[in-house]
């Protein structure tokens, strides 16, 4: 039995269609990011499964109980939000301790489970002062205390790293993932930054204007991407695109570029089969381009546009009149802006997409 | 184009200092980068240099001027703001005109229609120009907000964390956007953030701040490959520097660190490297992640560790190590694989390791 | 989760507890346009169908409560109740709106001034400041009333234009500089900096880029302070007591005949004096319920 099925989701707002006929299963215990850029319909997503939006369509199943028509106390979740939403009048520990008073708990028992949340999130210094003396950091756990308190079936975080410093992320994305595995909640994670859904997540949902593209581990996503969108928005730099079509037995001819790459049978094979008259798309990760300064026939050549230098690897950007292909590359490697170098893709990484429907055939 | 000059600038609000006797100087047609976390002083500094805040001492000269009593508009300076300052009242072409017709500028109208439709096409937004801001996305925001600024060609830009609210993918490549346009425009420019892959990636040269002091001023290079101090180098590079405490031993050609748990024998260059430091106690040893080098077989200078864990990013991947108490980080490539509790043998590049005093935080530098 | 107690509803109550509220909300309703339409219905009745103890709901109509409103016609029953010779219907209304007007714009462009400086500005006392101005609002006018007479007879302010412009101004500014001060709040400071970068001048600044963002507020307190003065009839009738005669008090006294109260005069006179402040709400209702920034800043 699944924890939490979505069917046939579809929630709009006035003319505008957020989710699509979504359809989900999260297992009992799982890690899973909702990704994507704003406006895909991934906090959309997160708020129908809590009971803060009402779908147009479809159904929310958490435990196999339907819960389109319960309001959100009743579904036994623990929401934090993207800017914490904590109460300004009141200390940390009223804070904490409102879910369980509110659902009218005995003094006790309201005392024993907010002392058992303040001891694993460490926030037994702060519980007299109010959310404006505190840091971001500290916003945070209590933002995530005040969730947890009611030991929720499942745990809902929507973008809870946004407004933390970029150094402190790492830090704050372990602790989230060392809790989930603690308490043994079911966890659904939404963000747009896909280094944070690479580093937590058990699987990752995928989405773009309102439907969901891909639902896989972090690794399956990111070496088997099912379509351009996604094979885009995952890796940083994202994966590169250059319109292609078969030339002969044995090669893509590379448009705008000019050139031509020596690439094996199955993809000349899987191509060809796709019928006449297709346009396709060549994809490769930056990290696969195999940049060189000496010469390749397996390859082809491309000036240098601009090398940025990040410190642990360079970024290397080319240039073909209005096609730019990004490498990564060590730090050591630093031609010239002008320079030719040599780009010798790894024949295992090449992907080929469907102009049209953007789907990778391979 | 100006250069900016700031000598030990002081500014305070109330009782608190947020700049203590800071000094820069940013070349004519420079991106300069100053890069901290939150509260560090960058956009205190950003608005010093505007003129929208007064100085409590020291002075700021503009192209060997000084800029005391010079306001905000005699200044030239344009603002970029984080979160999105477009009037929302007026449409895209007006948020863009309003500039250009200001008291100070009073341009004739076909100049302005002329700049309009020239920074729109630079900034891809020519389609943009006849909504209103709130029919707009985050990122098209942001471009109007550069195209506002630019449009007036002025000396000097002034952007604080513009991209700081854009998602992670519209920030990579509007970063790459924003660079090479301030490259064709040749503007003096002083870009604020807390994110320092932006500062990496951006910036001719950085500063990096925290508190309301500078730590060190540099090429990103520099600052990345010679840290002045524990600060700037636990802050620069992601993921973080590894520290582990650490002293020389007798003899004076091997490190012992964490107490004993590791010892990391030195080469000549690194006994020569070792021998200049005066202490010989209470060092902090600094390897970044990429120096750290796993190996499947035992070696003279390699010592044992065992795996806690691998984050895959996709282009690299992660591997915790652990040995005794202490957790380490590696920096391998995206076809490495490993398995949890697999034992290997680590060894430390030596010509990229650092060592910094203790007590004080800096770093010592080899030459 | 034995130990934490949950709340559960059951499905049907939902329904239960929608029908209630809907029956409450149709009541409270009824309560508050009822008056308005008894009042309509009523002013298109003869004396004698007001009357009737038997309302009918259909009943022949006439037109001659307003004719006397316009003083087309006389109502028999008009009498004493008309004072001196500057009156009638329409001069009040007329004056009425002229008072409104000007006090309403004073308090507004007063307010608005005031509002900005204690939005954007540091001074050491502004709390108290604030509360000063509040305070104004603090005292039942009732209570000002004798006082206040006596004052502006003795400065020979008695019925005169000067004396309402003083008197419903200063009643209106505490509510307008609150407002005011409230929304500009709201308007992050950065937009005039960047104007003032850009060349501008605090005062052009304010005029071309904040004002337009606060006219919500403005409509707001236009509507709050130029209904309050519209309906002020203590006043009026003490200070008005010759020349600048208003409608309220006019309604009042002219509605009163020979033979007591002339229902259908005091009904037509009353709605025609509605109309105008529902045009005007009508009017501004765009701006009433804009917001601040049209939405532009998030999060």
């Amino acid at each position: 039995m699944s924890m939490i099925r979505l069917v046939n989701l579809t929630k709009r707002f006035g003319k505008t269609v957020a989710v699509k006929n979504s359809n989900l299963e999260i297992e009992k215990g799982e890690f899973v990011v909702f990704l994507g850029p704003s406006g895909c319909g991934k906090t959309t997503t997160l708020r129908c499964i809590a009971g803060l939006d009402n779908p147009e369509e479809g159904e929310i199943y958490i435990e196999n109980e339907l819960v389109n028509d319960l309001p959100t106390l009743d579904r036994d979740v623990g929401f934090v939000f993207q800017h914490y939403a904590l109460f300004p009048h009141m200390n940390v520990l009223q804070n904490i301790s409102f879910p369980l008073r509110a659902m009218r708990n005995k003094k006790s028992d309201v005392e024993r489970e907010v002392k058992k949340i303040v001891d694993l999130l460490r926030i037994k210094d702060i519980l007299h002062l109010r959310p404006a003396h505190l840091s971001g950091g500290d916003l945070q756990r209590v933002a995530l205390a005040r969730a947890l308190v009611i030991k929720p079936k499942v745990f809902l975080l929507d973008e809870p790293l946004s407004t933390l410093d970029t150094e402190f992320r790492e830090e704050a994305r372990t602790m989230i993932k060392r809790i989930h595995l603690d308490i043994g909640s079911t966890t659904i994670y939404v963000t747009h930054d896909q280094m944070e859904a690479m580093a937590i997540a058990d699987r990752i949902v995928t989405m773009n204007f309102g439907e969901i593209q891909q639902v896989d581990t972090p690794e399956n996503i990111y070496h088997n991407p099912t379509n351009m969108f996604v094979a885009n928005f995952l890796g940083s730099p994202g994966m590169n695109f250059v319109d292609c079509e078969l030339e002969g037995d044995s090669s893509l001819k590379l448009k705008q570029i000019g050139k031509f790459l020596k690439v094996g049978r199955t993809i000349v094979e899987k191509m060809k089969s796709m019928g006449a008259g297709k346009s396709f798309v060549m994809g490769i990760r930056p990290e696969d381009a195999g940049v060189r300064v000496k010469r390749d026939d397996m390859g082809f050549d491309m000036e240098v546009a601009v090398v940025e230098e990040l410190g642990p690897e360079n970024i290397v950007n080319l240039r073909a009149g209005d096609q730019i292909i990004k490498a990564l590359t060590s730090p050591d490697f630093l031609p010239k802006s002008g320079d030719s170098v040599w780009v010798v893709p790894d024949q295992d990484r090449i992907r080929i997409f469907d102009r049209e429907t953007q789907k990778e055939i391979l | 184009m100006p250069d900016i000059k700031l000598n030990k600038v002081v500014k305070k609000f109330g009782k608190m200092t947020a700049l203590k006797e800071m000094s820069l100087e940013i070349k004519n047609g420079e991106f300069f980068v100053l890069v901290g976390p939150t509260g560090a002083g960058k956009t205190t500094t950003l608005r010093v240099v505007s003129g929208l805040e007064k100085i409590d001492g020291g002075d700021i000269h503009l192209d060997d001027e000084s800029a005391a009593g010079m306001s905000p508009a005699d200044r030239d300076v344009a603002f970029v703001y984080q979160s999105f300052s477009l009037y929302p009242q007026m449409t895209v072409r007006q948020n863009l005109e309003f500039p250009l017709n200001s008291p100070l500028h009073k341009e004739p109208k076909d100049e302005v229609k002329k700049r309009v439709e020239m920074v729109a096409q630079l900034l891809h937004i020519t389609p943009l120009l006849d909504r209103m801001p709130n029919a707009l996305s985050g990122g098209e925001m942001q471009r109007v907000g550069i195209g506002r600024a630019i449009v007036r060609k002025p000396k000097i830009f002034l952007m604080d964390e513009p991209l700081s609210d854009l998602d992670a993918k519209l920030r990579e490549e509007l970063r790459v956007e924003l660079r090479q346009i301030q490259r064709g425009l040749k503007t003096t420019t002083l870009y604020v953030t807390h994110d320092q892959i932006e500062a990496m990636s951006m910036g001719d040269r950085i500063a990096v701040l925290n508190d309301g002091i500078v730590h060190q001023i540099g090429t990103p290079k520099e600052v990345y490959a010679r840290p002045n101090d524990l600060f700037v180098a636990g802050f620069i590079g992601n993921p973080k520097m590894n520290f582990f405490e650490c002293s020389l031993l007798e003899g004076g050609n091997a490190l012992d660190v964490e107490k004993g748990l590791i010892r990391v024998a030195l080469s000549e260059k690194g006994a020569a490297y070792a021998s200049r430091i005066p202490k010989k106690e209470g060092l902090i040893l600094g390897v970044r992640p990429e120096s750290v080098k796993i190996f499947e077989e035992k070696g003279k200078t390699r010592f044992e560790a065992v795996i806690l864990f691998v984050e895959h990013f996709g282009s690299m991947n992660i591997v915790n190590l652990k040995i005794g108490e202490k957790i380490f980080k590696s920096r391998m490539g995206t076809t490495y694989r490993a398995e949890q509790n697999k034992r290997l043998w680590i060894e430390f590049d030596e010509e990229r390791m650092i060592l910094f005093d203790k007590e004080t935080g800096k770093a010592f530098k080899h030459n | 989760m034995a130990q934490i107690a949950r709340k559960k509803r059951k499905k049907g109550a939902k329904i239960v507890v929608n029908v209630i509220i809907g029956i409450v909300i149709a009541l409270v309703f009824a309560a508050y346009v009822f008056p308005i339409f008894w009042m309509g219905v009523s002013s298109f009745k003869t004396k004698v169908q007001i009357f009737d103890p038997q309302p009918k709901l259909f009943f022949k109509a006439t037109l001659n409560n307003y004719k006397v409103f316009f003083g087309v016609s006389e109502s028999s029953e008009v009498g004493a109740g008309r004072r001196g010779a500057a009156t009638s219907f329409i001069a009040a209304m007329l004056r009425s709106i002229l008072i409104t007007g000007a006090s309403t714009f004073l308090a507004i462009v007063l307010g608005t001034m005031a509002g900005y400086v204690l939005s954007r500005y540091q001074m050491k006392a502004k709390d108290d400041l604030m509360f000063f101005i509040l305070s104004t609002r603090m005292l039942p006018p009732i209570v000002a009333l004798i006082p206040i007479y006596l004052l502006f007879t003795n400065m020979g302010l008695k019925d005169t234009l000067a004396a309402f412009l003083i008197i419903y101004t200063n009643f209106n500014l505490a509510f307008s500089v609150w407002i005011m001060k409230g929304f500009f709040d709201d308007v992050p400071f950065s937009f005039e900096e960047a104007a003032m970068c850009d060349g501008y001048t605090r005062f052009r600044a304010f005029i071309k880029v904040v004002l337009p963002m606060v006219t919500t507020g403005l409509a707001a307190t236009a509507v709050f302070c130029g209904i309050l003065v519209w309906n002020e009839f203590l006043f009026a009738i003490i200070i008005g007591t010759r020349k600048w005669v208003l409608m309220p008090p006019m309604i009042f006294t002219a509605s009163y005949g020979t033979e007591g109260v002339i229902w259908g005069v005091l009904a037509s006179s009353s709605i025609i004096y509605i109309i105008p402040v529902v045009v005007f709400t009508y009017l501004v209702r765009k701006h009433l319920l804009r917001g601040v920034t049209f939405g532009v800043i998030r999060g």
